[in-house]
């Protein structure tokens, strides 16, 4: 009997972890379509998407070049008030380069990490964009 | 995607796993030795000024390769071993970690440390053809945690610069690679435990699941903590396994293959460190004084530990790099409550579905006789990472919103490994 019970609740414990799987894949392709042919702008001027998202992504053009780009890959929410993953494909003089912004509120501390996409395309800098002092580092190799 | 480069490193590992004198243990653990393995030959490489070429990398690649026949015979009883019993529960699990390639490949679950953190060392290793020190030690260095072991960047470095192209997509492969890896040693961790049947079916299924799952959930492609929970379960196995027949019987081969995995754990990330530490001590409690009767035993579980660790280490120090954890304060256990609260809401948060609440069988695993090790593995760096959380300068709420959905990876397979145990085994053993 006891045995018996013991496979069951193994059983319930590979059927849990599977249906985790199954919701953990479906939740990501809940993510609003990656799509590199988004204009820049769509997102700022009220497209689809949560209004905090186009906020912030207002706040990250700020730290960017005034020549960039910013085109929405992905992004992902954590926790509600908690961590924002942005990832997003920014086109940096004759580069693109994709970029995360890791946004930990309500501090408001963000900062933009941008490195080049390949050794061809090596441009011998990493450039670091720290938001909360509008500072941007180029970090030479 | 240009695969070429991790698949010749997923290659290398296996074949350096099977040159290895491992004796019966499993591919799993061989594959985890010989990834280490390889990660010593950069740390030597660079420690001698011979940068990392593509040249240099094939004509390692060769000399590993070099008289392999016995090695790849052997490779193929492991294999067929490996495989043996396939059933249900390996058919979900690699479901699940395709489910996981899917999502890693469409750049849908990628780790923000990938791309401010372990991707960028790991390409300016590439770049640099070996541990790129100056950038390192750079004033603004503390964004990439430069006081974290290279296993990670150094592995992707090693399969850009195989590949000849940093290639986002394969790099973020790794980590699929390693949950592929994850589904032999448990296969084989269990099968070797005594968990049979439908037992060992639902116990790899429940493992591989709950890992790929939340790697999905939660964007762990291209980060060190899957590594590290990875390779803490392989551990917890391995010391099960020596337990189970007594440390007295057990071949020095599963110290050896118990060595490997400490020192993956160690060079994974500086928590992995800690939890390696801890897990030498559960061993040596275990063991209790028959190491000093057979020191050789002691040798092979910390050998390989400390000639990763030891290069590591006075490199760290020789630079300043290791600045501590941030841990300021003494204790305050008025902070106990908000602690307290703030984890249990990151436990039943929806990426976890529950799942965490299965540490609350750690008490009943710590009695029963069978699973106190690997009870014991487990609690070792929850105190520490409690530790810290009632020490720390940072704002805990905040603090822990931002890491433990990540920690709780670290313990949770390695609970459900004892929970299969303590339910699975039909005999009083381990």
């Amino acid at each position: 009997m006891a045995q018996r019970l013991a496979v069951w609740c193994l059983l319930g414990l590979a059927g849990w972890t599977t249906v985790y799987v199954v919701r953990a894949t479906v939740a990501t392709q809940e993510v609003p379509a990656a799509s590199p042919d988004l204009p820049p702008w769509a997102w700022e001027l009220g497209a689809p998407g949560p209004e905090p998202l186009r906020a912030l992504l207002r706040e990250v053009r700020e730290v960017l070049p005034p020549d960039s780009r910013l085109m929405l890959d992905s992004y992902r929410w954590g926790a509600p008030g908690d961590i924002l993953i942005l990832l997003a494909w920014v086109r940096y003089g004759l580069v693109e380069q994709r970029v995360s912004a890791h946004i930990a509120r309500p501090k408001s501390e963000a900062f933009l990490l941008v490195y080049p996409a390949g050794p061809s395309r090596l441009q011998g800098a990493t450039v670091v964009l720290d938001h909360e002092h509008a500072t941007l580092y180029s970090v030479a190799p | 995607m240009k695969l070429v480069g991790l698949l010749i490193w997923i290659a290398l590992a296996a074949l350096v796993g099977l040159r290895l004198p491992l004796g019966r243990v499993g591919l799993g653990v061989r594959a985890l030795a010989g990834v280490v393995a390889l990660h010593f030959a950069l740390v030597a490489m660079d420690a001698l000024r011979v940068s990392w070429s593509r040249t240099a990398l094939l004509i390692l690649a060769v000399g590993v390769a070099f008289g392999a026949r016995k090695a790849l015979a052997e490779g193929r009883d492991h294999v067929t071993v490996a495989l043996s019993g396939f059933g249900w529960g390996d058919a979900v699990a690699l479901v699940s970690i395709a489910c996981f390639g899917w999502v890693t490949v469409t750049l849908q679950a990628v780790h923000s440390d990938f791309v401010y953190h372990w991707g960028v060392k790991g390409q300016r290793f590439a770049m640099a053809r070996g541990i790129d020190w100056t950038f390192l030690t750079f004033p603004e260095g503390a964004i990439f945690h430069p006081d974290y072991p290279h296993l990670v960047p150094n592995a992707y470095a090693a399969i850009a610069v195989l590949s000849g192209v940093w290639s986002e997509r394969a790099i973020l492969l790794t980590n699929v690679a390693l949950v592929v890896i994850l589904w032999l040693v448990v296969r084989e961790g269990l099968a070797r435990l005594g968990v049979e049947g439908v037992e060992h079916q639902a116990g790899v299924a429940s493992i591989v699941g709950l890992v790929a799952g939340f790697a999905i959930y939660y964007n762990q492609a291209g980060g060190a903590d899957l590594p590290m929970a990875i390779s803490l379960t392989a551990a917890g196995l391995m010391l099960c396994v020596i337990d189970r027949a007594s440390s007295e019987s057990s071949p020095m081969s599963d110290f050896l293959g118990l060595g490997f995995v400490l020192a993956f754990l160690a060079t994974s990330k500086l928590e992995g460190l800690v939890a390696a530490v801890w897990l030498g001590l559960v061993f040596l409690l275990f063991m209790r004084r028959q190491w000093l009767a057979k020191p050789l035993r002691l040798l092979a579980v910390a050998g390989p530990a400390a000639a990763v660790v030891v290069p590591w280490f006075v490199a760290m120090m020789s630079l300043g790099l290791l600045r501590g954890t941030g841990s300021a304060h003494a204790l305050q256990t008025d902070r106990l409550t908000t602690v307290a609260g703030a984890v249990f809401e990151v436990m039943t948060a929806s990426y976890w579905q529950m799942l965490p609440l299965l540490l609350f069988t750690l008490p009943v695993l710590l009695v029963i006789r069978r699973t106190r090790m690997l009870a014991l593995v487990v609690l070792g760096p929850m105190v520490v990472y409690g530790v810290t959380f009632l020490t720390s300068e940072n704002d805990p709420v905040m603090y822990i919103a931002m890491t433990v959905p990540r920690l709780l990876l670290h313990f949770l397979p390695t609970t459900v490994v004892a929970i299969v145990v303590a339910l699975g085994l039909r005999e009083r053993a381990c």
